[in-house]
């Protein structure tokens, strides 16, 4: 199976697709339950079941309600989660167009080679698939070990996952949230507080005065909580002082808005160490009491003069005074915010210290109006053998030359299963459980490359995302709605555990991920490690160690617990951090001994090539990534990207609103599909800005037919296709992708290949 | 209604809470979202609107309606009754804000701003939804409501006054 040529089925299939009708009527896609006549579902009427929405990794909890024909009606956040306080956002109001989005994967798929040489899939059923799978990972255990099988994951199912994988004898494992994420930002923290800040971070906005955002898209992101903590801010007349290229929403409700020259933020953030150093605007006993290394920033900073750094960021040296000023006049109560997706520039590590070590100076970690100390509750494991002890692990591949790899770095992972990796950690089986690469971890073409040599590919999913066109088996995943997962602990000002329990059946023939999991597991010969039926008594049995249980929970959907530790630090409180000297280390000790730079410096990345713009990409509000592009409801918000471009590049290229256009990058790469322009003076000159997760391009026949996300199909430009500079942040492994760039391609580059 | 522009981030919650919670098929909508930037790179301003049926104090809508179906409600709530509705259009054409469609079904909708929760004494679908809590629903004819009391207190603004309806939707500063 594994020397079938992926790519070239994907080709065949888009080629063959050309000639398909692919014209669902919208009513198919339509809620079954929605007569045409208006139907309200009143409160007294609704049966309503506990949820923890997955549409992102907010987590928000929430209750389903349904009518008396057991049709999802609406989802509604839970008034005591801390997380929505009773509010979903747009995504998860409009949730419950997953589940019934008509294009889902709905039974087992698996790999064929039709009569006439075309690679597709044929429908299977659970038992042959789980056969199919059983031996494909046997069979690269005994080829090569079970390490050389990789599981790369996201949300809730993945732990279910990553326990079969510990279970069978891999830990060959990461996450896109990692590498293309967070995982920087978590380095820069760990690297001066010692601790890093999890998911949701804990910026004590209700309670500041003073808000720093460096690209970070409060608004666009809807991080729901942290939408509402800015809210209160604005309530308050807080300051709010954004830093970004783009006119972004929290730019147009700031009290000031700095527009850096992409790439340079760290000489923004020494430029303002420099101010609030000289000036003596930091917290002075705080600083004293609590960190390490001051002496030495003092000196470090002295040649990064705001001037110096007006020069580097095109921000007025006045303005870098005021903000720095603002923030000292704030602190405590100042937030310089950490931001989420950190992996920039290939320095972000040092970028998210900078930040953290801004913070320090403030006197912001653990206090209120900064950053509280979080508390979560401890559910115990269920109890199972010892897992065994793998030859080698994800950290063999990263950790030696990325000292704070502190998850595994898909990207590296990725790297080991190329043709040209001769090392000893090879990469020849791959299991993708709710993730697609093809979007998630960038340069496409080198994704698709390790894929092409994989010798078998799992895939567990909800959507027939671009990775299902090159798996050998597919498996259709019950949607968030119509599955158990784990009881989500999520570290807040309050420990409170969520419950997401199915509020349906699932539809069609998908299966919740524990059951998928647990029934590899029976096959794979790990009895012992799944001594229960249904995840539903380990949920129970786990709550009752914690005086709940399942009856409960339903009912509550959310439960508090009583902090045990303060808040926040207490005044003149002895504290130990956990780094090397016991202090907020604003000198790194580890870094230096690891021979990186032990206080952030500023590097230039290089501009842009003559002839380009610079591609910045990012959220919009509505959706999720690529995940969410095809549930009906969201994709009625967007259904199609716009590139912005200032009207100065408009006139230059000629554009109109609305005129269609190809981009290109400096390798050559032509995006596979065409995106509308948008015009708009929210874009730097020399920029474009590209919503990310579009331009989906996934195909598979099954039993002959096409099966696509036809709502989004062939809609915009993937950002990810464009990405082919990818900039390694030496301390952690992360992608940098900001360092990229586009041509824009007026006439239509594929016409000209099949006229010539 | 008030609603406060300063908040607003344009998520487009309360489109889909709407669609979702008065069955508005798919390819039509109640209310949407505008985008408002002035300026030149980089001395700019932005602000969205969620906006719907104003129901104005003084309605051509109603005023056009050849069968009676468009009519005000006790309350202020401007309505359309669908069996009534003969889908001439009239309304459509006279209101000002856009704000009303042809459903499926052949009758003229619009925004009822959620009278169905309002009686049960909540809020429309759109304003218990908002993450930013931009959006407030009540009544206006109370000048001690809460909702009157923050109007008063906020600069404002409602759209298209010079249409001379006496739109009942105020966005605040």
């Amino acid at each position: 199976m594994g020397k079938l040529n992926r790519r070239d089925f994907i080709k065949i299939s888009g080629g063959a697709a050309a000639g398909v009708m692919v014209t669902p009527p919208l009513t198919n896609i339509f809620q079954s339950f929605i007569t045409k006549k208006e139907k309200h579902l009143l409160e007294g009427e609704a049966t309503k079941v506990s949820t923890v929405c997955e549409v992102c990794f907010w987590n928000c909890a929430g209750w389903v309600y349904k009518d008396k024909e057991d049709n999802i009606r609406k989802v509604i956040g839970n008034d005591i989660d801390p997380h929505c306080n009773g509010r979903l956002c747009p995504r998860g109001t409009g949730g419950l167009g997953m589940y019934y989005d008509n294009d889902r994967l709905k039974t087992p798929l698996i790999r064929v080679k039709s009569t006439d040489g075309k690679q597709s899939f044929r429908k299977a059923s659970w038992e042959e698939a789980l056969d199919v799978i059983e031996k494909g990972m046997k069979n690269i255990e005994k080829k090569y070990g079970k390490e050389s099988m990789a599981l790369l994951f996201h949300g809730k199912t993945g732990p279910h996952f990553e326990h079969l994988f510990k279970a069978w004898g891999s830990d060959t494992m990461g996450e896109p949230a990692g590498a293309q994420c967070l995982i920087t930002r978590e380095a820069g923290f760990i690297a001066t507080y010692g601790s890093g800040l999890g998911s949701p971070e804990p910026t004590d906005v209700t309670n500041a005065d003073c808000l720093v955002l460096l690209g970070h898209h409060i608004g666009e992101n809807m991080h729901n909580g942290h939408v509402q903590d800015v809210s209160t801010l604005i309530d308050r007349g807080g300051t709010i002082i954004t830093v970004d290229p783009r006119f972004s929403t929290m730019a147009a409700h700031s009290t000031s808005w700095l527009p850096i020259k992409p790439g340079t933020d760290i000489a923004l953030l020494l430029a303002w160490m420099n101010i609030i150093i000289n000036e003596g605007l930091y917290d002075k006993d705080y600083v004293e009491k609590y960190t390490h290394g001051f002496e030495e920033l003092k000196q470090h900073v002295q040649k990064y003069s705001p001037e110096w750094a007006a020069g580097i960021t095109t921000i007025p040296a006045g303005d870098i005074y005021k903000s720095a000023r603002q923030m000292g006049g704030g602190s405590p109560r100042t937030i310089v915010h950490p931001g989420r997706h950190t992996a920039w520039y290939g320095d972000d590590t040092q970028r998210t210290r900078a930040i953290a070590i801004l913070n320090a100076l403030l006197g912001a970690w653990g206090r209120k109006g900064g950053f509280y100390f979080t508390e979560k509750v401890k559910l115990p494991k269920e109890a199972h053998p010892p897992f065994p002890k793998p030859k080698w692990t994800w950290k063999n591949i990263s950790k030696e030359q990325h000292k704070m790899a502190i998850m595994g770095i898909t990207n590296e992972i990725m790297d080991n299963g190329l043709p040209e990796y001769k090392g000893p950690y090879k990469v020849k089986g791959m299991f993708f459980t709710a993730t697609n690469p093809i979007q998630s971890i960038p340069d496409e073409e080198k994704v698709i490359r390790v894929l092409e040599n994989q010798e078998f590919i799992v895939v567990v999913d909800t959507m027939p995302s671009e990775i299902t066109g090159y798996a050998d088996v597919v498996l259709p995943e019950a949607t968030y709605l119509e599955r158990l997962d784990h009881i989500r602990t999520s570290h807040h000002k309050s420990p409170n555990i969520a419950l997401r329990y199915p509020a349906v059946k699932p539809k069609w023939e998908s299966k919740p991920g524990w059951w998928i999991a647990r029934e590899i597991g029976l096959r794979l010969g790990l009895k012992d490690f799944y001594e229960w039926k249904d995840f539903e008594e380990v949920l129970d049995w786990q709550l009752k160690q914690v005086g709940s249980s399942m009856d409960e929970m339903k009912k509550v959907g959310v439960k508090h617990f009583p902090r045990k530790t303060p808040i926040y630090l207490k005044k003149d409180e002895d504290y130990w951090f956990n780094t090397n000297t016991g202090k907020i280390e604003l000198y790194s000790t580890d870094f230096a001994e690891w021979g990186y730079d032990p206080m952030p410096t500023y590097k230039p990345h290089g501009d842009i090539p003559a002839g380009y713009l610079r591609l910045i990409y990012g959220r919009i509000p509505m959706h999720t990534f690529g995940r969410t592009l095809n549930n009906p409801n969201l994709n009625e918000l967007k259904n199609e990207p716009k590139l912005w471009v200032n009207p100065k590049v408009a006139r230059i290229y000629g554009l109109k609103n609305e005129e269609e256009v190809w981009l290109q990058n400096p390798k050559g790469k032509i995006s596979s599909f065409s995106i509308k322009v948008r015009i708009t003076e929210r874009i730097r000159h020399n920029s474009v800005f590209l919503p990310h997760g579009f331009g989906n391009k996934g195909r598979i026949f099954v039993d002959g037919k096409l099966l696509e996300m036809h709502l989004t199909y062939g809609r915009g430009i993937s950002d990810a296709e464009m990405i082919s500079n990818v900039l390694i942040d030496p301390e952690t492994g992360g992608t940098g992708m900001k360092n990229n760039f586009v041509k824009i391609l007026i006439d239509n580059p594929y016409k000209k290949e099949t006229t010539s | 209604m008030a609603i406060e522009v300063n908040k607003c981030v344009g998520c487009a919650d309360c489109v889909v809470a709407c669609q979702i919670e008065n069955n508005v098929p798919l390819g039509y909508s109640r209310d949407w979202i505008m985008e408002h930037v002035t300026g030149t790179y980089p001395v700019l301003s932005m602000h969205f609107e969620s906006q719907r049926c104003n129901h104005c104090d003084d309605t051509p809508c109603v005023r056009t309606c050849p069968t009676g179906a468009s009519f005000v409600a006790e309350g202020g709530i401007v309505k359309v009754t669908h069996n009534d509705c003969i889908g001439c259009g009239a309304c459509i054409e006279a209101c000002p804000y856009d704000a009303r469609y042809f459903h499926p079904d052949g009758y003229v909708d619009k925004c009822t701003f959620c009278d169905h929760r309002v009686a049960e004494g909540l809020d429309p679908a759109c304003v218990s939804v908002c993450p930013t809590t931009c959006m407030h629903f009540g009544d206006l004819d109370n000048p001690d409501s809460e909702i009157s009391k923050l109007i008063k207190s906020r600069e404002n603004f409602t759209l298209i006054p010079e249409a001379g309806t006496a739109p009942q939707i105020f966005y605040l500063k």
